[in-house]
């Protein structure tokens, strides 16, 4: 964008804002800003390095400053600014950055969840930077819209059943491998009185949380445009694995905490990491969170058994911290420097050994995860995997409808899994005027 | 003579140009420029718009997505205008002798109007989470039938206590004499509400009603923070419709020509109300 179309388009956005700020208040957001120091030592690159993430686990809130810690001591003449926000208004803030010419440099998200702002030209391709080889040819595709690179994948997430060994133990429960098996230990935990799998569906992260590992292990092999399809008008009643996944996440809420429907993720966390339930179905990244509540829990991992026969289950895993760079950043080189710099197989390892999450650079392994995560690190490698966002994914309206029609069916019993699918389609085509 | 009259008409017009300059680069300007984005498909972030005619206004007139944000609009707006001045009255009423440890009271009615919005909804979350569940009652949020409600009484519970200030104030200035003729004349409580509370205190009348009003128009807050607008639809009102089509939609030339028309709307309602209470005023 020229300078004239930035005023222009910052002007105008301002306009919307204000009438907009007219009818309801509470518009505009911020954020909390972290400000790096600098070093006086001379290097070739220098300038404000602007990222903005909306991180809040504790593990990676260190991983990132450790990283940002390193590339300052390698580039001190770079002035690191970290601004965080929360997840539930980080699009709007980004939205308004951009628009009102104040973008950052560096973004944090998913290339396919935000794919709006790809496509809306305000991310750089980045296909042709030497750095992109390090990418796991694996996941590039994740990070890649038209045949594009538009994100830097530091990690993978799984999504998972994290148990309670000793709850499993005392009650003689052995980890299931079919969708009987699971459903049994709930029934045998909810027989001696303990709740069987946390849930908080107040929020969307706890909603996608168990509907994805539900829904994107097997049952996503057999439909994995699903996605494209629907916002092109295909009926969501057409896809009898996705019948199948709703069926199962009913009959599991059966044995989830009774307060599922008005808690969030962080109580759902903490009761399973308090013992008060057998399990949790979650991804990879809570992990860091059950284990911050109690970090001497006796916890294992095992994959979401959604198939009668074990060895058609598959495990379902994604890129999870993607970073995006910002096309004509001002503070471009710096950009370039710290992509370069959170590619590098030391750095990374230090990244994932701290979040303990799965490396998506090629060639680092980490040792030192917690067993849970230790389960879960050789699940993926010897099992079956399902990487759904290889494909493609809702972003935008579609995303949000997604979610809210999800988190709908989470709360309100009555709603079977036709009526599911007629308000998803209804909604999807409403999307579209 | 005439010259003199200019010059006073310049000099007081002087007084207020300040606030006018402000008024009219804060609101009017980026109002009238932000009707140019409903002329458009802009998605809030792309350096082009295209230009789409009249498409946006045809577009609102056959949204029957917009009927039930309309509903939950004016549900809220109805109940918390009611409730919020009858027990603002009432409290005022109530407290408006003076007895020890009145203050104290007071203080304690009107202390929720001084906690954010934010916090409010944050904190009626834990009470109809964690409360109610102890009284075996669910909450009000994740029943598509109780969810705008359940936000309403938020609105309640910190409104009230600045309608009881205003009414009080307005209490204090019926002359007690009128009371004294109104009882020696054989008048009961109700009658004496009827015939000289309600006409004295008229213009706080004037003043609460459009302000709840106006307030549950452009409700956001509690929705955004409480239930997203669900379950479903069932808590989504106008202004967080329009704040779905401005951000997370991508939809801001939409988003602003629904926001155009409800603020026109939200004006036309809110006069024709001041000017009935205006004219009530008067009357009474």
């Amino acid at each position: 964008m020229n300078k004239t179309a930035r005023m222009a388009t910052k002007t105008a956005l301002l306009a919307a804002v204000t009438a907009a700020c007219m009818v309801f208040p509470g518009f505009a957001a911020g954020g909390k800003k972290i400000t790096g120091n600098s070093s006086d030592s001379a290097q070739n690159i220098s300038g404000d390095l602007n990222i903005i993430h909306y991180l809040t686990e504790t593990a990676k809130l260190k991983a990132l400053d450790d990283m940002v810690a390193g590339f300052k001591t390698e580039y001190p003449n770079v002035k690191v600014d970290v601004e965080s926000t929360s997840m539930d208004n980080y699009q709007d803030v980004i939205k308004l950055k951009i628009s009102t010419g104040d973008a950052p440099d560096i973004i944090f998200g998913s290339c396919k969840t935000y794919s709006d702002l790809i496509t809306s030209g305000n991310i750089e391709d980045i296909s042709n930077q030497p750095f992109v080889s390090r990418i796991a040819p694996g996941v590039l595709s994740n990070v890649q819209l038209n045949g594009k690179v538009y994100g830097i994948p530091l990690d993978e997430m799984a999504n998972v059943v994290f148990y309670n060994k000793d709850i499993f133990a005392r009650y003689g429960l052995k980890i299931p491998h079919t969708y009987s098996e699971f459903i049994a230990v709930c029934r045998k935990l909810q027989q001696n009185g303990v709740t069987a799998c946390a849930a908080g569906y107040q929020d969307n992260i706890s909603v996608g949380a168990n509907f994805y590992t539900i829904f994107f292990g097997a049952p996503y092999l057999t439909s994995e445009n699903y996605a494209a399809e629907l916002i092109g008008g295909k009926s969501s009643s057409g896809y009898p694995a996705l019948a199948k996944s709703l069926t199962q996440w009913r009959e599991i809420m059966q044995y989830q905490n009774t307060d599922r429907k008005t808690i969030d993720t962080d109580r759902a966390e903490q009761k399973f990491a308090n013992g008060e339930t057998g399990m949790i179905i979650i991804g990879t990244w809570g992990l860091g969170a059950i284990m911050n509540y109690n970090p001497k829990g006796n916890f294992g991992g095992f994959m979401y058994p959604s198939e009668e026969k074990e060895t058609d289950n598959a495990i379902p895993v994604a890129t999870d911290d993607t970073w995006m760079l910002v096309k004509n950043s001002q503070n471009r080189k710096a950009a370039l420097a710290f992509c370069e710099y959170m590619t590098r197989k030391d750095v990374n390892a230090k990244w994932c050994a701290t979040t303990s999450q799965l490396s998506a650079i090629s060639g680092v392994t980490v040792d030192t995860f917690p067993v849970p995560m230790k389960d879960i690190a050789q699940i993926a490698a010897q099992k079956k995997a399902a990487n759904w966002l290889s494909v493609g994914t809702f972003s935008g309206q579609y995303d949000t409808t997604w979610y809210r029609v999800l988190q709908d069916y989470a709360i309100t019993d009555s709603l079977s899994v036709a009526d599911f699918c007629k308000q998803l389609d209804k909604e999807f085509a409403a999307a579209k005027k | 003579m005439k010259y003199d009259k200019i010059k006073k008409t310049l000099v007081d017009f002087s007084f207020i140009l300040p606030a006018l300059v402000f008024f009219l680069y804060v609101i009017i300007i980026p109002l009238i420029s932000g009707i140019q984005f409903t002329f458009t498909d802009w998605d809030g972030m792309s350096a082009v718009k295209h230009f789409v005619g009249l498409k946006n206004y045809r577009t609102v007139f056959h949204d029957t997505d917009l009927i039930q944000p309309i509903l939950n609009t004016l549900l809220f707006t109805v109940v918390t205008v009611i409730v919020i001045n009858i027990a603002g009255l009432a409290l005022a009423m109530a407290v408006s002798k003076e007895f020890r440890g009145i203050n104290v009271m007071k203080s304690i009615i009107f202390m929720p109007l001084v906690v954010s919005l934010v916090l409010v909804s944050e904190m009626w979350m834990y009470v109809y989470s964690d409360f109610f569940s102890l009284l075996g009652i669910p909450s009000p949020l994740i029943d598509r039938k109780t969810a705008m409600l359940g936000l309403a009484y938020m609105s309640i519970w910190r409104e009230t206590g600045l309608a009881m200030i205003i009414y009080l104030a307005a209490l204090k200035g019926v002359p007690s004499y009128m009371y004294e003729a109104a009882v020696i004349d054989g008048a009961g409580f109700w009658q004496r509400f009827k015939n000289v509370t309600v006409p004295f205190i008229a213009p706080a009348f004037t003043y609460c009603i459009p302000l709840w009003l106006a307030a549950g128009l452009r409700q956001y807050d509690y929705t955004y923070i409480a239930t997203s607008g669900g379950p479903g639809h069932a808590s989504e009102s106008m202004a967080y419709y329009i704040y779905n089509y401005l951000f997370p939609y991508d939809k801001v030339g939409y988003g602003q020509t629904v926001a155009v028309l409800y603020l026109a709307v939200c004006i036309g309602i809110s006069n024709i109300v001041t000017r009935m209470l205006r004219k009530r005023e008067i009357e009474l």
